[in-house]
C-alpha cells in the first residue's frame, strides 16, 4: 500500500499547486475507494489540502454506510482537512441506521449525535442544534427506561448542544 | 530471467574499504572482473554500489572478498542509522537533474548565514533534548540546510550527525538506549517527517526518557507544520516536551529575498553548473527574479542552468520543462548505447511517471512487471523489456531498483505533463495499484 499512498501525496501536491489536477486525485481514488479512503485520510492529516475535500465528494458520490463506519474511526475529532469527510460519513451512516427498521433508537440517536458534532466542528451550527435536539429528544426517552446505559450519551450530547448554542 | 536479491551496505564503509586498498572504481572493477565476476561489473555499477548502497546479494561476499576485508565490515552499522547526504555530481552515471538535488549539492552552499548561525547555537545549548521543526515549500531549501548543520557539527564540532535512514532504522529499545547514552552528542535529522510521525514520536519518547547528560538534536524537516505536527503535541507521549520550551519551530524563509541577493545566488548557481558542465560562463539572471517563483532556491538554480546552456526560459513550467527536456535527452542517450530504438523513449517517460508516483520501483521483478503491461511496449520481446528495466534502475539508482525523478517538483511535473494522456492516465494508475 506503500506506493499507493505515495501515489494520492504526489497527487495532492499537484492538486495543492493547481486544482486542475484535482481530478486526477479523484480518479486515482476510484480506482478502489474502500481500499484507498483510509490512505486518503492519512495523507489528508500529513498534508493537508485537497484530498479531503475530494474524498468527501467522491465518498458522496459513492455512498456506502459499511465503508463509512470504517473511515469514522479513522477521523480525529478536531480535523480541518477532513471535516467534510466527517460531515459526509457521518450522514451516510444516520441515513443508514434510520432506514433500518431493526436498529434500536439509541443507537440512531447516537449516530445522530455524531453527525451533529461533525457538523458543529465545520460552523453548520443551525444543522447541528436541529441533528442534537432530535438525538436529546430520543435520549430523554430511552434514559427513562434505563438512565445507566444511555445517560453518559445523554450527558455528551447535552454538552455538544451547549458548545453549539455558546 | 530470475530477479536478483539485493542486500544493503554501508556505501561510505565500501568507498573507505577500496580507498584503504588504494584501488581506484577502475582498478576494483577488473579486480572484480579478474575474480570471474560477471562482465557486466564496471565502474558503473561500483559507483551505483557506492552512492545507494544497494548491491546484488552475492556480490556483498565478493566484495568482500576482493577488497580482503570481512563481509560485516561492508554492512551499515544498527548503531548509527543515519548519513549526511551528501555526494559529488558525477555526470558518468548520474542522470542529469541530479545536478539539481540537494543530495549532490552541485552547487555550493551559499548564504543562509543566519539559519547556521542559529541553529549552531541551537545544537550547543546546554539542555539535553531539544527538537526543531523546519518547515518551506519543496525546492526551498530545507534538506540542503539540514545537510549543511549536520556537516558542520559532524566536522567541526566532532558530533554524531545526519539523517535517519528509515530502512537501515529499527525501533529496538535496547539500541536506541545506546545510541542516546553514547556520551557524544547527537543531531537527528528526519526527512519528510510528516510522513513519519510515528517514527519521530517513538524516538522522542525514548530521547526523553534517557539517563545520559549528552545533547541530542531532532530536526523534522516537512513542506507544512499540518494536522499530523498538531496530534503528534497533542499525543500523550511526548505532550509535555513538545509543548514546552525544548520545541522550537524554523519557517525556513527563501534563500534570498532582494532581486541583486538572488542574482548574486544565480551567479553562483551558473558559476557551479559551468564547471560541472565544462562550459565556459555564461550568466544571464532573469528580470523578473523578484517573482514568488524565486523564492524557491531550485527554481533559482533551474534558471541558472539553463542560462549556462544558453537558453532562455519564462516561468516556472518553462523551467521544469526545460529539466524534464535534459532528462528525455539522457534516457535517449542510454537507449543509443544501449542499441535500442529510439522510439521507445516514450516507455521510459511513463515507467518514470509510475516510479516517480509510486515513490520508485521496489525490486527488479516489479520493474518488469510494470514495464511489460505497458501498452506501449506491448508484444516487444523480453530482452527489451528487460534492457529498458536495466537502464532505469542505472540512470536512477536508489535503495529499491528505480528510483523517482527527483526534486520532488520535477517528478511533480513529468506526471503532470502525461496527464493530458487519459489512457496512459487510467493505465498508470492500475499499475501503481499493483506495487507494494
Amino acid at each position: 500500500m506503500q506506493a499507493a499512498k505515495s501515489a494520492i501525496t504526489t497527487l495532492n501536491r499537484l492538486a495543492h499547486r493547481r486544482p486542475e489536477n484535482e481530478k486526477l486525485v479523484e480518479q486515482f481514488l476510484l480506482e478502489d475507494i474502500d481500499s484507498l479512503a483510509p490512505l486518503a485520510i492519512e495523507v489528508a492529516i500529513e498534508d493537508g489540502d485537497p484530498v479531503g475535500l475530494i474524498l468527501a465528494t467522491v465518498l458522496e458520490r459513492h455512498p456506502n454506510p459499511r465503508r463509512a463506519l470504517t473511515l469514522l474511526s479513522l477521523i480525529p475529532d478536531n480535523t480541518v482537512a477532513l471535516r467534510q469527510v466527517g460531515i459526509t460519513v457521518a450522514s451516510q451512516i444516520l441515513a443508514a441506521s434510520v432506514a433500518s427498521v431493526s436498529l434500536p433508537k439509541a443507537i440512531v440517536a447516537d449516530f445522530r449525535t455524531t453527525l451533529a458534532f461533525r457538523l458543529a466542528e465545520a460552523g453548520r451550527l443551525v444543522e447541528a442544534r436541529d441533528e442534537i435536539l432530535k438525538a436529546i429528544s430520543v435520549y430523554e426517552d430511552v434514559c427513562l427506561e434505563d438512565f445507566d446505559k444511555h445517560g453518559l450519551n445523554f450527558a455528551a450530547s447535552q454538552s455538544i448542544l451547549s458548545g453549539i448554542l455558546q | 530471467m530470475a530477479a536478483t536479491k539485493i542486500k544493503r551496505i554501508d556505501p561510505a564503509k565500501l568507498s573507505r574499504a577500496r580507498m584503504q586498498t588504494g584501488w581506484s572504481q577502475e582498478r576494483l572493477a577488473s579486480e572484480l572482473q579478474r575474480a570471474g565476476v560477471d562482465s557486466r561489473t564496471s565502474v558503473r555499477t561500483l559507483q551505483t554500489y557506492e552512492s545507494t548502497g544497494r548491491v546484488p546479494d552475492p556480490m556483498v561476499t565478493i566484495l568482500a572478498n576482493v577488497l580482503d576485508v570481512p563481509e560485516q565490515e561492508l554492512l551499515p552499522d544498527a548503531k548509527a542509522p543515519w548519513r549526511i547526504p551528501l555526494m559529488t555530481y558525477d555526470p558518468s552515471w548520474m542522470p542529469p537533474a541530479a545536478l539539481l538535488r540537494a543530495d549532490v549539492g552541485a552547487v555550493e552552499f551559499h548564504f543562509r548565514e543566519k539559519e547556521i548561525a542559529s541553529l549552531r547555537q541551537w545544537c550547543s545549548t546546554p539542555q539535553r533534548t531539544m527538537a526543531m521543526l523546519c518547515v518551506g515549500p519543496g525546492g526551498i531549501g530545507k534538506t540542503r540546510l539540514a545537510t549543511e548543520i549536520c556537516r558542520v557539527m559532524s566536522q567541526e564540532e566532532s558530533w554524531r550527525a545526519g539523517f535517519l535512514d528509515y530502512k537501515a532504522c529499527v525501533l529496538d529499545l535496547e539500541l536506541w538506549k545506546d545510541i542516546f547514552n553514547d556520551p557524544s552528542p547527537l543531531l537527528l535529522v528526519m526527512d519528510y517527517a510528516d510522513h513519519r510521525s510515528s517514527i519521530v514520536l517513538w524516538l522522542l519518547q525514548e530521547a526523553i526518557k534517557r539517563n545520559g547528560r549528552n545533547n541530542i538534536r531532532f530536526l523534522f524537516l516537512a513542506r507544512k507544520a499540518g494536522e499530523w505536527w498538531e496530534r503528534l503535541k497533542n499525543s500523550d507521549l511526548a505532550r509535555e516536551f513538545l509543548r514546552g520550551p525544548a520545541l522550537s519551530r524554523l519557517n525556513l524563509p527563501p534563500i534570498a529575498l532582494s532581486k541583486e541577493k538572488r542574482e548574486k545566488s544565480h551567479a553562483i548557481a551558473a558559476k557551479a553548473f559551468g564547471f560541472a558542465l565544462s562550459r565556459p560562463l555564461s550568466w544571464a539572471p532573469p528580470e523578473n527574479l523578484e517573482d514568488e517563483c524565486f523564492g524557491r532556491a531550485l527554481l533559482i538554480h533551474m534558471h541558472a542552468l539553463a542560462s549556462v546552456e544558453g537558453v532562455s526560459l519564462k516561468g516556472e513550467d518553462g523551467l521544469l520543462d526545460y529539466v524534464l527536456g535534459r532528462e528525455r535527452a539522457y534516457w535517449e542517450g542510454r537507449l543509443t548505447e544501449a542499441s535500442l530504438p529510439v522510439s521507445l523513449l516514450p516507455a521510459l517517460g511513463q515507467m518514470m511517471v509510475i516510479a516517480t508516483l509510486a515513490g520508485g520501483i521496489q525490486d527488479e521483478e516489479d520493474g518488469l512487471t510494470i514495464l511489460s503491461k505497458l501498452s506501449f511496449l506491448k508484444d516487444r520481446p523480453h530482452d527489451v523489456i528487460h534492457a529498458l528495466n536495466q537502464i532505469l534502475s542505472d540512470c536512477y539508482p536508489c535503495e529499491n531498483w528505480i528510483g523517482p525523478i527527483l526534486p520532488d517538483l520535477l517528478g511533480e511535473r513529468l506526471i503532470e505533463t502525461h496527464a493530458s494522456d487519459g489512457a496512459f492516465t487510467k493505465a498508470a494508475f492500475q499499475l501503481v495499484r499493483l506495487l507494494k
